[in-house]
């Protein structure tokens, strides 16, 4: 197996704050790596360690193979990023950005000028070629620095946070254009605090909280990590001891909570489950409104495993 | 390269306030100069002769500076100094009083001077001795070439090295000091010095000065723009950081633009002045390689500076404004004396500073028609700017950030 980036006990503090404590990684060639986490747990750091952008205290950082130094402009060229802020010139127009920074990998005239043409495309600014970067409203703006990042066509892209303060339009152009990019060849490292971005395109994700990686795995994997399966919520006002004792002993469920006429009841397994509940409720002639099943969400193996929500 | 050049261009000029004032600067400051003494250049100016002690000491040096200090005439006749013989005691006397301007030591075979102040008179005096220095320079080589070889002197009597006696060699000295004594006590030699043009020279040193100044702060820009290739000082310095062309491009491309616009701004500046009617030297060529050599030091000294890790954009110009002042304060660009104490003290120091360099050369072909030294300082200018620019990349080729700069 080739792996594109391997991260091996990374190190990284600021001053008394360890911000990557042992932190551990492999991503492999060609997959969508998503690195999961909330506001402040290392995502960044990660990234631009693995970029030589930052010195760390300790660990070992491999990316297609070979060690990571700034001095290594061959392993660089096969690099494209998308940083968390904008970065372009406020002096040079749409075209002129890309293709400048196209031009710090391609040299080959013909070729650059086939590659911006492309890039611009890709992003669909091709409407906003002459404009500077201050005309641009937000969302075109992170899409030109999309286009900065990928015009070279590198074999792998970083993506910080792309969609962060992104119309949702926007946003989605932006994810479909990931997926895109990884079907043509192309390894992407996507970090994010949004779950349902992350399991949408990600093919393996990485949970990581306070600079450790908490679990790794596909989405179905890092679900099958939680002993929930199943949560069905319901609310009835006449439900008596003995109901709920029957409840209870249903099959897979392992809690059940009943408060206030809400009816809260967990599964670790099995189909079904709502099925049983809705029959045993019409056997007793019980009312009942506001039915729910829930499945779990990477938001729910974060907070089985750290104890906090992923959210803020 | 090509690329990142046209780029550099671009970007630079289009950063209007940076480009504009790159050109304005000089300007400004030469026009304030100009309005402040510049009617020295439209009077003809005469002075009164400016009283000056010669220290009883060595009678062959003290004769030696007397006659070639009375010798001295101004345009209308006059001469420029009135010299008093006097003891050492009543030489400190009369210059703490304020009735010499300046005292002239003989108590060796080279004079020294020694004054109290610094407005144009003590400058004058300073002036005239280093041309004293100069003349009998040339008397001790001749004299040398003499006891060498032995040449014809005046008298006509050829006089071969096996025959030298001497008697003889102090016959063909004294016919030679005499020679030239009587040749530069009229006023030809003085013509030919800068004292021919009275204080004018003295003011153009000012205007040597920006030029100075100006090449030396170009450095402000070049630190701007290296620290922005500095790893983790805004996102746009990530994206520089991660691409795939190495920083000796990306630094000699930048330099290069720099260059072109800070050297079109000197440029701009000496014609403007000549324009104005300031009298400099009339040798474009060679100004515009004084100018060229100038800007290279001062713009890779700003690399180097803005290359030094850890340190945020502020402090590093705040280094940049204080090394600029340093240099040029040593080098007299600000005030008058230290160069001279610098001189007598520790002379190697003015060989290599670079505002020091950057004046003398406009001096060596204004005023001592020297291209030997011209070239020396030029190339010593440059290869100060080649070393600095080289360890500049070695830093950043290799640099990480301790931390990101940016809100996160
Ligand atoms: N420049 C910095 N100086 C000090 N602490 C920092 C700096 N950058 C990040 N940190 C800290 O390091 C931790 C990780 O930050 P970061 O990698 O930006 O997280 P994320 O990208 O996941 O939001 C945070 O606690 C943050 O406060
Ligand atoms: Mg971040």
């Amino acid at each position: 197996m080739e792996y594109a980036v391997e991260v091996d006990k990374l190190v990284k503090r600021y001053k008394e704050l360890v911000a990557l404590d042992h932190f551990d990684m492999t991503i492999r060639e060609g997959e969508i790596f998503g690195l999961l986490g909330p506001n402040g747990s290392g995502k960044t750091t990660t990234v631009n360690c693995i970029l030589s952008l930052l010195k760390y205290d300790k660990g070992e950082i491999r990316v297609f193979g070979r060690e990571m130094k700034p001095s290594d402009y061959e392993l660089k060229k096969q690099i494209g990023v998308v940083f968390q802020e904008v970065a372009v010139f406020d002096e040079l127009t749409v075209r002129e950005n890309v293709d400048y920074f196209c031009g710090l990998y391609v040299s080959d005239k013909a070729t650059r000028k086939q590659y911006v043409e492309d890039a611009i495309r890709f992003v669909g600014l091709e409407n906003y070629e002459k404009f500077v970067p201050g005309k641009l409203s937000g969302g075109l703006l992170r899409r030109l620095n999309i286009a900065c990042g990928i015009a070279h066509k590198p074999k792998l892209i970083f993506f910080d946070e792309p969609t962060v303060a992104v119309d949702p339009q926007s946003r989605n152009n932006i994810l479909e254009g990931i997926m895109k990019l990884r079907d043509m060849g192309a390894t992407i490292v996507y970090t994010s605090h949004y779950m349902e971005e992350v399991e949408q395109i990600c093919d393996r994700i990485l949970i990581m909280d306070k600079g450790r990686a908490v679990a790794t795995g596909t989405a179905e994997e890092l679900k099958n990590m939680t002993k929930n399966r199943e949560t069905i919520t319901l609310e009835t006002d006449s439900l008596g001891e003995e109901d709920l004792k029957v409840l209870r002993e249903l099959p897979h469920a392992y809690d059940l909570k009943y408060e206030g006429g809400l009816l809260s009841i967990s599964y670790s397994a099995g189909r079904n489950n709502l099925v049983r509940v809705v029959n045993y409720l019409q056997e007793k002639d019980i009312a009942f409104t506001n039915v729910h099943s829930k499945v779990p969400t990477l938001n729910d193996v974060f907070l089985e495993i750290t104890g906090k929500e992923l959210r803020d | 390269m090509l690329h990142s050049l046209k780029y550099a261009f671009i970007t630079t000029v289009k950063n209007k306030n940076t480009f504009v004032w790159t050109f304005i600067f000089p300007i400004a400051l030469s026009t304030f100069m100009f309005l402040s003494f510049g009617n020295v250049y439209k009077d003809e100016l005469v002075m009164n002769s400016i009283p000056v002690a010669v220290e009883e000491g060595v009678e062959e040096t003290q004769i030696s500076v007397q006659n070639f200090l009375e010798g001295a005439k101004q345009s209308n006749g006059d001469p420029y100094f009135v010299v008093s013989v006097l003891s050492k005691e009543a030489a400190k006397e009369a210059l703490e009083n304020g009735d010499v301007s300046a005292i002239v030591t003989t108590e060796g075979l080279t004079p020294t001077v020694v004054v109290n102040g610094n407005d144009f008179k003590e400058e004058i005096v300073i002036t005239a001795m280093n041309e004293y220095l100069k003349y009998k320079k040339t008397i001790d080589d001749i004299t040398a070439d003499i006891i060498k070889n032995g040449i014809a002197v005046e008298s006509g009597a050829g006089v071969a090295p096996e025959e030298m006696t001497p008697e003889k060699l102090a016959e063909a000295e004294a016919a030679i000091l005499a020679k030239i004594a009587e040749a530069e006590t009229d006023e030809q030699f003085f013509n030919e010095t800068s004292l021919a043009k009275g204080p004018q020279n003295i003011y153009n040193n000012f205007f040597y000065a920006t030029f100075a100044m100006g090449c030396l702060f170009a450095c402000l820009g070049a630190v701007n723009l290296t620290d922005k290739l500095m790893p983790g000082r805004t996102p746009l310095s990530g994206r520089l950081n991660i691409c795939g062309t190495s920083k000796l491009k990306m630094v000699i491309s930048q330099m290069s633009v720099n260059l072109l616009v800070v050297f079109a701004a000197q440029m701009g500046a000496y014609f403007y002045m000549r324009l104005i009617g300031i009298e400099l030297t009339d040798d474009i060529l060679a100004v515009a390689g004084i100018l060229l050599a100038g800007a290279s030091f001062g713009i890779s000294l700003g690399v180097l500076i803005g290359a030094i890790p850890r340190l945020g954009e502020g402090a590093k110009v705040g280094i940049g404004v204080g090394v600029t002042m340093l240099i040029s304060f040593l080098a007299d660009l600000c005030t008058t004396g230290i160069k001279d104490s610098i001189e007598r003290n520790m002379p190697i120091i003015n060989r290599i500073s670079p505002a020091a360099l950057i004046s003398d050369s406009f001096m060596t072909i204004y005023v001592y028609d020297d291209y030997d030294r011209y070239f020396r300082n030029l190339i010593t200018l440059v290869v100060m700017a080649v070393v600095i620019t080289t360890i500049a990349i070695f830093i950043l080729s290799r640099s990480r950030a301790n931390k990101m700069m940016l809100k996160t």
